[in-house]
């Protein structure tokens, strides 16, 4: 899997949380500051990100889910040789 | 004749939420940091009635959904542990409501945690009588401690 498929897919979890359109969600698009994601709406996309890519990620990762490229960087290498 | 008087001394001791806006009643049983069964007080006295609706009472779906986030607030608690006067803040509700119950029924509530970090969590959440389910969904909200939360 490649980044852009990944940004693919994380962009349409923060867009169906957001309910904003994904054509307006890119890698760094700043999900709080761009898309008002509240604390509530971060929780959802963690738990949405867990789901999608069966990964468990650390709350203490909560505040580097600022933008797509964040989640990227904490997600890592495995998620990438998973396909 | 109803098998449970009172309010459990617990659930007051655990979360927030008081009389007259307190809608769970009775544990019935808890597995922390997993999930809880417990049971609405759907008092048939209760004022509600008079007007929701007049002739044909019906328990008003909020209520229900209401004791569901109580009882969800509730299994937090238990297993986060927050700080004395946090506030529990509904932050998204995902439901059905599939059949009404009436003053008589006894509304039983099964809550189970999806995820659970230490300022909120995701909730899948049933409410049913004896023979009908009411409420399907899921829910979740964020834990405000008293020092606040951005």
């Amino acid at each position: 899997m490649n980044d852009a498929e990944i940004v693919q897919r994380i962009a349409k979890i923060v867009s169906t949380i957001s309910e904003k359109d994904e054509a307006l969600i890119k890698a760094d698009t700043d999900l709080r500051d761009a898309l008002g994601i509240d604390s509530m709406m971060g929780l959802e996309i963690m738990y949405g990100v867990e789901k999608e890519f069966k990964v468990h990620l650390k709350e203490d990762d909560l505040p580097k889910m600022r933008t797509i490229t964040g989640i990227i960087g904490l997600l890592g290498d495995k998620v990438k040789a998973a396909g | 004749m109803n098998p449970m008087p009172a309010v459990d001394a617990d659930i007051l001791q655990t979360i927030p939420h008081r009389p007259p806006f307190l809608f769970l009643k009775h544990i019935e049983s808890l597995k922390e940091g997993e999930s809880l069964t417990a049971w609405m007080d759907n008092d048939p006295k209760a004022a509600h009635y008079g007007g929701h609706f007049p002739g044909l009472p019906v328990t008003p779906g909020v209520l229900i959904l209401e004791a569901l986030a109580q009882a969800s607030c509730y299994l937090f608690a238990k297993t986060i542990h927050p700080p004395i006067g946090s506030q529990y803040l509904l932050g998204n509700v995902k439901i059905r409501f599939l059949n009404t119950a009436s003053p008589q029924d006894k509304i039983q509530l099964k809550i189970k945690i999806e995820r659970i970090i230490s300022a909120g969590a995701i909730f899948n959440i049933c409410a049913r009588t004896e023979i009908a389910e009411l409420v399907s969904g899921e829910l979740g909200f964020i834990c405000k401690s008293p020092k606040g939360l951005r």
